[in-house]
């Protein structure tokens, strides 16, 4: 009786193991099969990576198709020029700081289409390369804290990549641009990771509506040059070393049209040159706009500022304001243009001392620094940072 | 128990037949108007969390409701002194927890009432007119709420301490200036002299040692921005919103209730300048 127990068990373990082998579709198995420039069409269902991709092709999938990897390196790797994935979700890559759900290098023109990457160490990596598109993809990495998950999309050393349309949550930075050139980044949504976007070493990106929010930083802009930010929320970066922009050593920017509201810290620019920061809404942050550093040329103009706790904090005179809106100007326009006839005063001593003291900001607005505060603008100061064309009303108000 | 009612009953029935519960009743709704109207009606209201406009309102009750709690209830009590009547008290078979105690809530109860009723009639008014966040006009209302409470003790001992109105309203005046504008420059210049490691804890202390603080601080807390104070204030934020800290500050603001009237107890046993 014991033994046909024993016999009637081994045979089950022996068809259960081969019913799995039998489900077990190798992605590498059907790339192999293929020539350059084919499509192929993968039917609903689970196949097995990893896998590499040499020549050019093109994969779709039709229903729920998964590209499953063993938790072991990048789950698709794409070596070719002209690869195109579409509609698949990719999950399990390992969990190695430079693991990936796909990594493309030595390739051009790689299209990546509504693909899922779940429990990735990173998204997207891209090493090098011109003309690539990542579109409509959604991403998230494995559930640990964000400096132990890797990059959403990484772009290292890329040319005229399109970042378009892709949702990415919890991951490291939300789009890393790493020695990247003419990068287009659009209508993306980036949240709870430590960077939005984040600009390192790279020239010529345009990054416009794009939603940045509840992240450590929305946009965190380092050492490159001819970066524009134009139309995008950035909202929630409401940490203790939230910025919505931070931007160090930083070489022609232009923020424009930009709404950053709820921040820790709306803008901070740190030994940068040529910025400009126009026409934007900043509006609820701790700290709207502050500025550390050697900074040459820092033009900010036509901005809304509402409602921040503190409005500025500038060290150093490289910032020119004109012509912007401040909630807590209170000053009057006699003559109807719609600029107030005294300059807005931004430093006050107390905001200076803030800069030179962190801990005073646990006094800041109670009602010994705001008797101060107005003690002192009865007096005059000395250098303050003004706005000598403060206008009276917000943009769009009669 | 029944004796402090009498006297509350009777110190309510003064109150609600003078003048100055009436005016007080005007300081209260306009400052209710003004908290209210202004969290909703300006181009800031859609920012949530804690505002400019929320911490200069806050300053107006910070600087208004101590002025005036202090200010009243040591001169009623004081002024008692000086017209004999405290002693006519004495003379009485009442003891002088019974007198304190019915004496806070005479006083207590009318203020109460008429910050109830102000705020009250604010937001009924104000909600015909606009869109009003109750969430926040609730909250300005306990803050105003709470700031008389904790000063109304500290009024009474200030009070009995004095041997007439003259010095209560000097004591008055200075104690308010202390606990509302000085209290925070000197621990200001106290932090400058302190290691820097030491800064935290110092300001984390002193906010308990002052009614002003404890509200200010409180509020802001309450308010879900701790934040607000900034990054090296972290480990003071995550203190002060873990049980521990919530104890600590219910623990602190009954003592600025008790013991003050503790103090004014002894006093009154002891028949000080009577």
């Amino acid at each position: 009786m014991k033994k046909i127990l024993v016999y009637i068990i081994f045979f089950i373990i022996l068809f259960y193991e081969d019913s799995v082998s039998a489900k077990e579709t190798l992605l590498q198995t059907i790339i192999d099969a293929t020539s350059p420039y084919d499509t192929i069409t993968l039917q609903e269902g689970t196949y097995y990576g990893p896998a590499v991709i040499t020549h050019p092709l093109t994969i779709e999938g039709e229903g729920d198709v998964i590209i499953q990897g063993n938790f072991e390196g990048n789950v698709l790797t794409i070596e070719s020029d002209r690869v195109q994935i579409k509609n698949v979700t990719i999950r399990q890559s390992g969990q190695q700081l430079e693991d990936a759900g796909i990594l493309i290098q030595q390739a051009n023109e790689v299209l990546i289409d509504r693909v899922r990457l779940e429990d990735v160490q990173r998204g997207i990596f891209i090493r090098g390369g011109f003309g690539h598109t990542l579109s409509h993809n959604k991403m998230m990495s494995f559930p640990v804290h964000y400096s132990k998950r890797g990059n959403g999309i990484h772009l290292l050393n890329t040319k005229q990549a399109i970042v378009i349309n892709n949702n990415i949550n919890a991951v490291q930075d939300g789009i890393y641009v790493d020695e990247a050139f003419d990068t287009k980044i659009e209508h993306n949504v980036v949240k709870h990771s430590r960077y939005g976007i984040h600009f390192m070493f790279s020239s010529n990106a345009e990054a416009h509506h794009n939603t940045l929010t509840e992240n450590v930083n929305g946009v965190m802009a380092m050492n490159s040059n001819h970066i524009q930010l134009i139309n995008n929320e950035l909202t929630h970066q409401l940490t203790y070393r939230g910025y919505g922009i931070l931007i160090y050593d930083m070489e022609s920017m232009r923020i424009e049209h930009n709404t950053i509201s709820n921040n820790h810290n709306g803008i901070d620019i740190q030994s940068s040159r040529d910025i400009e920061v126009v026409d934007n809404t900043i509006a609820g942050n701790y700290v709207g706009l502050s500025s550390k550093g050697k900074n040459e040329s820092i033009q900010i103009t036509e901005n809304d500022w509402l409602a921040n706790i503190v409005q500025t904090k500038l060290s150093g005179e490289a910032v020119q304001l004109e012509r912007n809106y401040w909630d807590d100007y209170k000053g009057f326009d006699l003559t109807g243009n719609g600029v107030g006839q005294l300059p807005y005063e931004t430093n006050s001593t107390t905001t200076d001392w803030m800069v030179k003291h962190p801990h005073l900001q646990f006094y800041f607005e109670s009602p010994a620094f705001n008797l101060w505060n107005t003690v002192e603008r009865m007096f005059n100061r000395g250098k303050v940072v003004t706005d000598e064309q403060p206008l009276v009303r917000r943009k769009g108000e009669q | 128990m029944s004796a402090s009612w009498m006297i509350a009953r009777y110190e309510m029935k003064r109150a609600f037949r003078s003048r100055w519960l009436l005016l007080l009743f005007l300081l209260f709704v306009s400052l209710a108007f003004i908290s209210i109207f202004m969290t909703n009606a300006t181009s800031t209201a859609q920012y949530d969390g804690f505002t400019r406009q929320m911490a200069s309102l806050l300053n107006v009750s910070l600087f208004i409701l101590p002025l005036m709690t202090i200010l009243i209830g040591s001169m009623l009590v004081a002024g008692e002194k000086e017209d004999g009547q405290l002693l006519l008290y004495r003379t009485y078979p009442i003891s002088p927890t019974a007198l304190v105690i019915g004496k806070w809530l005479g006083l207590f109860l009318p203020l109460a009432v008429m910050l109830t009723l102000g705020y009250g009639i604010a937001l009924v008014v104000l909600s015909f007119l606009m869109p009003v966040r109750l969430g926040l006009a609730v909250a300005f209302y306990l803050i105003a709420l709470l700031l008389i409470t904790l000063f109304l003790s500290f009024s009474l001992w200030v009070g009995y301490r004095m041997k007439s109105r003259l010095h209560a309203i000097g004591v008055s005046l200075f104690s308010w200036a202390f606990f509302v504008l000085f209290y925070e420059f000197l621990i200001i210049a106290l932090t400058f002299l302190l290691p820097s490691t030491q800064i935290v804890m110092v300001l984390t202390v002193s906010v308990f040692f002052n009614p002003v603080e404890i509200v200010r601080v409180g509020s802001i807390l309450a308010l879900e921005s701790g934040t607000f104070f900034g990054p090296s204030m972290y480990d003071f934020t995550i203190w002060a919103t873990s049980l521990f800290g919530i104890i600590a500050f219910v623990i602190a603001s009954l003592a600025w209730i008790l013991v003050p009237l503790l103090d004014s107890i002894r006093l009154v046993k002891k028949g000080n300048h009577l």
